[in-house]
């Protein structure tokens, strides 16, 4: 089978004249048609990077090396003219700051109507129809009521529901979700991933759902890479990583959950060695202490 | 956006009443003073367009024994409400013709200079690097060359007409403009909207023209209306050096100009033409600042009517 997404050997650097950070680092993932990859990991572990670079959207001073093959075609090293054939309509993503994703001097209808016309050629009267129905696939209730609302009018979550609408609007073969829910609450959250799972499932699209939240990572997945340090150290089915982790920060990690435990004294924290704000520039793999607990 | 949902059968009076009731006429109308620079405008426009055709003839007639004429008196009729000036002419009429030249040269001058100041100064905040900082180093070049000298050089080589003092003056202020717009685009592009924009597929031109200089057109167009004063004096201190207009053709800074040297004597000679130049360059900010409040969606609430309270009770 081949895959939709083949990342091989990627590395992304940010190279300034004073000094050199990896954020990711020798990874390799694959991603089949339609299928749905949870990227696991503390803040700073290269997800969001890792991420941003299928589509072309590491700046300056940030350097790819590797190979990310989408449907077939390379995509490190292209200009940003021939970037732009594969944005939206093959790969779209959703970002974190839900809030601050439309832009505020344009109604939410009218925002998604124009990526309907520019992108699928569509009329102005079939965009608009188009918008509607996006609108209410995304679970806004009325949607031709707030076509014109601007976003100021609209919750975080709605905000959010909108921006997952004009990511899908395009009917994209992959759909990359950066946290999408971290700026939003626990009630709305639930929303949002059942919104994305319902979509996946209706669309075939493939999804990458990065995210540090083990219980988000379980419900949308079906395989799950653990990063830590710019490494994927761990990958594979996720209730067989859930049940039979095989890294130690895999384990470290899930001791650290709240869902498993009963009390909170059950609860371990990273241990201190895996805490790492900045991570360190030498190439080798994390050697890791064992941690004490056994995972029931 | 109540008002915008019905929109009522054409028939020219429904269409008026409609238009009366929509939410930006009740906006318009709340504010008297927004009310007031509208008109004010509107009159020093017509003006401006009209004098030239009807009273050009009367404007510049030198009677030399109304030097000085008062102002406030109508014996001689009333062209000479507001008093003669140095060579006897009529200053309301003055005024008149001086509004056209002004307003031109106005209008065109900020034109050119926020125009080009705006889209550079997109540019340079948008890439960035080298574009950027080579854009900015010509900017600053503008900037430290003296506005006045430049202008100096120029229109002594150049023929003094309005249309060289626009471009002269129209050019020496870009910096301005290029400044505000360039800090502004820097600050929005790193927004997420613009981000969503570019993994959607979007170009430069279309993130440029579209996501970023929607946002910053508003403090470009504070920024012009503020400018409206400082040109039209700048144009008046060229023609006080003898390079700017030459008469018969006049404009405000000129009169200001003319009657600074008289202001012992004969006061309203450089007062009425000023207090012309301050009304005219308030309306026009008043207005603007109403526009950039009203078309901003988060604040035009600010400016809904509130319910009359009903008698009796306290608000």
């Amino acid at each position: 089978m081949s895959y939709l997404l083949e990342i091989s050997d990627l590395n992304v650097t940010f190279e300034t004249r004073f000094r050199t950070v990896p954020a990711v680092r020798n990874v390799s993932l694959a991603v089949g048609q339609g299928e749905s990859v949870a990227l696991v990991g503390a803040s700073g572990s290269g997800k969001t990077v890792l991420g941003r670079s299928v589509l072309g959207l590491v700046d300056e001073p940030g350097v790819v090396r590797g190979s990310i093959l989408f449907d077939g075609r390379q995509v490190v090293g292209r200009t940003e003219e021939e970037l732009r054939e594969i944005r939206g309509v093959g790969v779209a993503m959703v970002f974190q700051d839900a809030l601050d994703g439309l832009n505020p001097v344009y109604s939410v209808g009218s925002q998604l109507s124009e990526v309907l016309t520019v992108r699928l050629g569509h009329s102005r009267a079939e965009a608009k129809e188009r918008a509607i129905e996006l609108m209410r696939q995304v679970g806004i209730r009325e949607p031709e009521s707030r076509f014109n609302n601007f976003p100021h009018q609209f919750s975080g979550g709605m905000r959010q529901r909108i921006c997952i609408a004009l990511a899908v609007g395009m009917r994209p073969k992959l759909l990359i979700a950066d946290e999408p829910t971290t700026a939003l609450d626990v009630t709305v959250q639930a929303g949002i991933l059942r919104l994305i799972k319902t979509l996946q499932r209706e669309t075939g699209m493939g999804l990458i759902f990065i995210t540090h939240d083990l219980a988000v990572a379980r419900e949308v997945s079906e395989r799950m890479a653990v990063m830590y340090n710019g490494q994927i150290v761990e990958e594979g089915a996720t209730e067989e990583i859930f049940s039979r982790p095989q890294h130690p920060y895999t384990r470290a990690l899930l001791l650290a959950h709240p869902a498993r435990a009963k009390s909170w004294r059950d609860l371990e924290p990273i241990p201190d060695e895996f805490v790492t704000d900045e991570p360190s520039s030498d190439n080798q793999t994390v050697s890791a202490p064992a941690p004490t607990a056994s995972i029931g | 956006m109540k008002g915008e949902d019905v929109m009522p059968q054409s028939s020219g009076q429904q269409r008026l009443s409609w238009f009366q009731r929509s939410e930006r006429w009740q906006m318009f109308t709340a504010s008297p003073m927004v009310v007031a620079s509208a008109v004010w405008l509107a009159f020093i426009v017509l003006v401006a367009v009209l004098a030239p055709a009807l009273v050009a003839e009367r404007a510049n007639f030198q009677n030399l024994s109304l030097r000085f004429f008062p102002p406030f008196q109508i014996e001689q009729g009333i062209e000479f409400i507001l008093g003669g000036d140095s060579l006897g002419r009529p200053i309301l009429l003055q005024l008149a013709m001086g509004a056209q030249t002004s307003m031109i040269i106005a209008f065109f001058a900020v034109g050119i200079s926020s125009l080009i100041g705006y889209a550079i100064g997109l540019v340079a905040g948008y890439f960035g690097g080298w574009v950027d900082n080579s854009l900015l180093r010509i900017a600053d070049i503008l900037h430290t060359v003296p506005s006045m000298l430049l202008a100096l050089v120029v229109l002594f080589i150049l023929e003094p007409s309005i249309f060289n003092v626009i471009i002269v003056l129209g050019i020496t202020r870009i910096p301005v403009y290029l400044r505000t717009a360039r800090a502004q685009t820097v600050e929005i592009r790193e927004r997420t909207f613009v981000e969503v924009a570019r993994s959607m597929g979007a170009s430069h031109w279309r993130i440029m023209t579209r996501e970023i200089a929607p946002l910053v057109f508003p403090t470009i167009r504070t920024l012009a209306v503020l400018e409206v004063a400082m040109v039209i004096l700048a144009a008046a201190s060229l023609t006080f050096l003898g390079i700017g207009l030459q008469r018969p053709d006049v404009d405000w800074g000129m009169m200001v100009a003319d009657g600074k040297t008289y202001l012992k004597t004969a006061w309203f000679v450089a007062v009425f033409p000023g207090v012309v130049i301050v009304l005219t360059a308030l309306s026009a900010s008043i207005l603007s600042n109403w526009l950039r409040a009203v078309e901003d969606p988060t604040q035009n609430i600010l400016f809904a009517r509130k319910p009359k309270p009903s008698r009796g009770k306290a608000p």
